[in-house]
This record gives C-alpha cells, sequence and structure tokens, in this order.
C-alpha cells in the first residue's frame, strides 16, 4: 500500500463523515455511556459485595480497546455500501492491488478508534476515577498494546472484507466476531476462568495479549515485554494471511462475475 | 455513418473482420432481400477480410475472450481490435454478453480463455499496468459517493489513479470545466441530475490519459446539447481506443467508425459505419 493510496482514502472517509457533521460526538456519547453502564454495574455490586476488588479499573482498558471492534464494523458496513453502490467495483478496478484498497480504507476507523481508545482510558481515569496509571510509566505497554491491537483488527478487517467480496456475508460475519471476541479477548474477565481448552488460544491470540499488555501497563504500571513480542508477532503475522483471503476472494468474485453483485 | 474517420477508417479496420466468423446470417438476409437498396449498402459496408492488419500495437486488443458461468457461454470468443484514435461502437440485443465484455476489459471479471491487451499491457500478466491503462464510464446511476460534492469524487478518483490531492483537484476543476459542469463542482452527487451525472462519468473517465477507454451507454439521460458534447468529447480523444456500448443506433452511427454487432457471445458482424436504417436491416440489431 502506497502513501497516495492510504491518503486518498483516508481523505474520502474524512470527507464522507464530516458530510454527516455529528458521527464523532454521537461516538464520543455512546463512549461515556459505556463508561457509566459499567462504573454504576460495578458500584452496584459493591454495595453487595463490599471490599470487592475494583472491577471497573480491570474493565476500563478493555473497554478501550473494543473501540477497535466498532471500527471493524463500521468499515466492513462502508465496504457493504461500496459493493452496493458500484464503487467497490470501481476501486478494485483502479491499478491499486486489492489487498492495499482493502487495507486503505481501514485506516480511517483504525485511527478512529485508536483515538477513542485513549480518550475511554482518559475518561475512564479522570471522569469515573478509574485506578489507572496513565503516566510515562505505561506509555510503552499502552503504546505496542494499541499498535498490536491496531495491526490485528486491520488483519481481521481485511478477512471479513474477503468474506464480503466472496460470499456477501461480511456483516453477519462481523456480528458474530462482535460475540466471540470479546469472550475470548478478555475484555470483559480474565480468560483464565474460560474452559481449560481455550487457554492454548488465548495464549498466543493477538487481542487477549493486547489487552493483557494494555492493562499491564495502565492498570500496574509494567511492561510485560515477552507478552509484548509475541502480541506483535501473531498480530503482524495475521496480516499476510489477511492480504492472502483479499487476493483470493477478489480472483474468486471476478471468475463469478459477482464483483459488482450484492 | 462514420464521419470521424470516413472511408479510411473502414480500411484501416479491415483487417478485423478476420475475427467476425463467416457473416452467414448476413448473407442469408440479403438473399431475402435481393437487390433493395439496402442490401446493396450493406455489401459496401461489410468490412473484408483480407485487408492487412493496420497497427501493430492497439490501443485495445482482445483476442479469444471467452467467458462462462457454470454452464452457461456468455461469450464464446471474441476477436476485436481498436486502434488509438478509433471509436468503435459494441451494438447488440440485451444478454448478448456486452456488458460481461466491458468488465473483462477494465479487469473486474475474468475471462476463462483468451487475451486483453491494453496499451500492450497484458492483463492476465500485468494486470496493474493494463488497468492503469483503461478508463471505464459506468452506465448507470452506480459507482458514485453520493454524499461527497461533485469535484470531491472526481479529486478521489484522481488520487486513486496516483495523483497527489492538489493535483487531482485542478485536474477535476479542469475537466468539469471541460463538461460545463463547473458551477455544479460543489454540490453534493445527490443534487445532480441523471444527465449531469453522465457528464460528471465522462469527466471521470477523462481524469488520465489512457489507452483506451469503454463506455456503456454513455449518452443515457443526456439532452441534446449535451449529446453534442458527448460526441465531441469521444471525436477529440485521439490517442485512445473507444469502446461504446449502446442500444443507441443514431449515437453509434453518430460516433463510431466501426460498429461491431455482438449476440449470443459472438461477434456476428461489423460495419464501417452504417445508418441506423441499414444496421437495422442486418436483422441483427433489435430496433429502439
Amino acid at each position: 500500500m502506497n502513501s497516495r493510496l492510504a491518503g486518498a482514502l483516508v481523505w474520502r472517509d474524512f470527507r464522507i463523515e464530516l458530510s454527516y457533521r455529528v458521527p464523532w460526538m454521537l461516538d464520543a456519547i455512546g463512549l461515556v455511556s459505556v463508561l457509566a453502564i459499567y462504573f454504576y454495574i460495578v458500584r452496584f455490586t459493591r454495595a453487595l459485595a463490599p471490599g470487592a476488588n475494583n472491577f471497573f479499573t480491570y474493565i476500563v482498558p478493555g473497554l478501550a480497546l473494543i473501540r477497535f471492534q466498532l471500527g471493524l464494523g463500521r468499515t466492513l458496513a462502508s465496504m457493504d455500501r461500496e459493493q452496493s453502490s458500484g464503487t467497490l467495483e470501481l476501486l478494485i478496478s483502479s491499478p491499486v492491488r486489492a489487498w492495499a484498497v482493502v487495507a486503505a480504507a481501514s485506516l480511517y476507523e483504525l485511527s478512529r478508534s485508536l483515538v477513542m481508545a485513549l480518550i475511554a482510558l482518559a475518561l475512564g481515569r479522570w471522569l469515573f476515577g478509574a485506578g489507572l496509571t496513565l503516566g510515562p510509566r505505561s506509555w510503552p505497554a499502552l503504546g505496542f498494546g494499541l499498535v498490536g491491537a491496531a495491526a490485528f483488527y486491520l488483519a481481521l478487517t481485511g478477512v471479513t472484507c474477503a468474506v464480503l467480496i466472496a460470499f456477501k456475508q461480511g456483516l453477519p460475519v462481523a456480528g458474530v466476531l462482535g460475540a466471540v471476541l470479546p469472550v475470548i479477548s478478555g475484555i470483559y474477565f480474565s480468560p483464565h476462568v474460560l474452559p481449560a481448552f481455550l487457554h492454548s488460544l488465548t495464549n498466543i491470540f493477538p487481542l487477549s495479549l493486547a489487552v493483557q499488555v494494555v492493562r499491564a501497563g495502565v492498570v500496574a504500571g509494567s511492561f510485560p515485554v515477552g507478552k509484548t513480542v509475541v502480541m506483535l508477532a501473531t498480530s503482524f503475522a495475521c496480516l499476510p494471511l489477511s492480504a492472502i483471503a483479499i487476493h483470493a476472494a477478489v480472483a474468486r468474485a471476478r471468475r463469478l462475475g459477482t464483483l459488482g453483485q450484492y | 455513418m462514420g464521419t470521424r474517420a470516413g472511408n479510411s477508417l473502414e480500411a484501416r479496420s479491415g483487417a478485423h473482420s478476420r475475427f467476425l466468423g463467416s457473416g452467414a446470417r448476413l448473407h442469408t438476409i440479403l438473399r431475402l432481400l435481393p437487390r433493395s437498396a439496402a442490401s446493396q449498402r450493406l455489401r459496401e459496408l461489410r468490412v473484408p477480410s483480407s485487408y492487412p492488419a493496420p497497427n501493430p500495437t492497439p490501443g485495445l486488443s482482445i483476442r479469444g475472450v471467452r467467458k462462462h458461468y457454470r454452464n452457461s457461454e456468455v461469450l464464446g470468443g471474441v476477436d476485436l481490435e481498436i486502434a488509438p484514435g478509433e471509436v468503435v461502437a459494441l451494438l447488440g440485443p440485451n444478454g448478448a454478453g456486452k456488458s460481461t465484455l466491458l468488465r473483462i476489459i477494465v479487469g473486474t471479471v475474468a475471462a476463462n480463455a483468451g487475451d486483453v491487451i491494453i496499451g500492450g499491457h497484458d492483463m492476465r500478466r500485468d494486470p496493474l499496468a493494463a488497468r492503469a491503462a483503461v478508463s471505464w464510464v459506468l452506465g448507470d446511476e452506480h459507482g458514485w459517493y453520493w454524499r461527497l460534492t461533485g469535484i470531491e469524487n472526481l479529486t478521489f478518483f484522481g488520487m486513486l489513479r496516483g495523483m497527489d490531492h492538489s493535483a487531482a483537484r485542478a485536474r477535476a476543476r479542469a475537466e468539469l470545466e471541460h463538461q460545463d459542469l463547473e458551477h455544479a463542482a460543489n454540490q453534493r452527487l445527490g443534487e445532480y441530475s441523471t444527465g449531469m451525472r453522465a457528464r460528471l462519468a465522462l469527466a471521470r473517465a477523462n481524469l488520465i490519459p489512457t489507452a483506451a477507454m469503454v463506455l456503456d451507454e454513455p449518452g443515457r439521460g443526456l439532452d441534446a446539447p449535451a449529446n453534442e458534447r458527448l460526441v465531441a468529447f469521444l471525436r477529440s480523444l485521439e490517442s485512445t481506443a473507444v469502446l461504446v456500448v449502446t442500444h443507441d443506433l443514431e449515437m453509434a452511427s453518430r460516433i463510431a467508425g466501426r460498429s461491431l454487432v455482438l449476440r449470443e457471445g459472438v461477434v456476428r458482424e461489423q460495419f464501417a459505419g452504417g445508418t441506423p436504417a441499414e444496421i437495422l436491416a442486418t436483422g441483427l440489431v433489435d430496433g429502439p
């Protein structure tokens, strides 16, 4: 993917977003609402079980990273619209590789997710009083964790777009991912409570590791180097697989003549 | 009638008739219409098969292209060569395979067999270069970002073709002016009429010079002045091989030096020019 292609698609998405005027504001309102829900759930359960650990502090990093899931859903919805409006066919007929188009089309939402994740941490810390450490000690883990999560979601967006292009069923797949990923990634609870046979998966699952790395940084102020290395390796290893999936999907659609169908 | 290149175009395109099969159906029609003025004229218009190839590196070259979906054959071996500066009209009834052929040329549908070479670039071996060498005018309302303005749409597609933002915007503005759309540059696509969108599609196709341009019903929705502008626009593409899919025989006879009739996936006949009545007389094309 070259910078000009990335710039073109980010510029396009920004202009389209600007035409709606309020999505960022709605996103921010939604974010505050989600934090408020968990804040009051924790306050309520504390009343039921005094002395319990601060679950709110535990969950805020997960709620921050789940913003990438929303970004994936938006990119996929946008790709779905592109398919039905015929612009996807035009994009694919342009002299750039299909995986580069999909990756560039994901960048705007990834950037927004990144910003919203940081805002979620800041709001959790300063508006809702979560016991987070957002000083310099947390920065290495936070930075690498966000990069790893972004790389993983970039790959995952590519795979779901491939499903959309090949089978016209991207949105149902995104729905399934939206339900499954939080369970195995430790967004809401530690993966250790899951059945033992899932542990081998969660130990190398990029999103689980990203959540653990970010949580270690902003809750404990530590930087788990080993986990970070494994997370980055597995996240970035997914990228070529995603490119292969997109290439195969577009080749199939070209063969069947379904690129312009939805 | 092919006013653009006249008789020389008939000669130039002559070599391509070797791809066209026997033309047996035309002969049948001619036998049924003995001595009529139309049949005499058709004899004159039919491109003979013995002319030498006019251009060794044509803008657009299609050789033996076949396409089938499951058990249905859409294209049964299409051959076509279009020289730079030549405008060819592709006629034929619905379901003849015209749109599929167009999509194979622009690279969004893969042929099962055959070669598509655009500006010397083989779509199979060098797809990126081949796709860069062809521009495309879609034949319907699709293919636009409705939340963006006209100039934003053109700027984006210019950037997609490798221009930086300022160059793309400047080119977009020039093309809008060329299509007499500068007054609507900052209107969203939703505020464009069908005819304005058709002109915007021409502007998009012309953002970057390409070896070939394919157009699917470019005259749809155009009023008379816009139709004249379309004709002038197509005639101005001096170094581009142009293939126009249309059901409008009047349009075909005005813009194209050569008309091909595609039917059941095969080019059944080609004419150097020909009036709508003469083309209709072949029985290979349905009337409007």
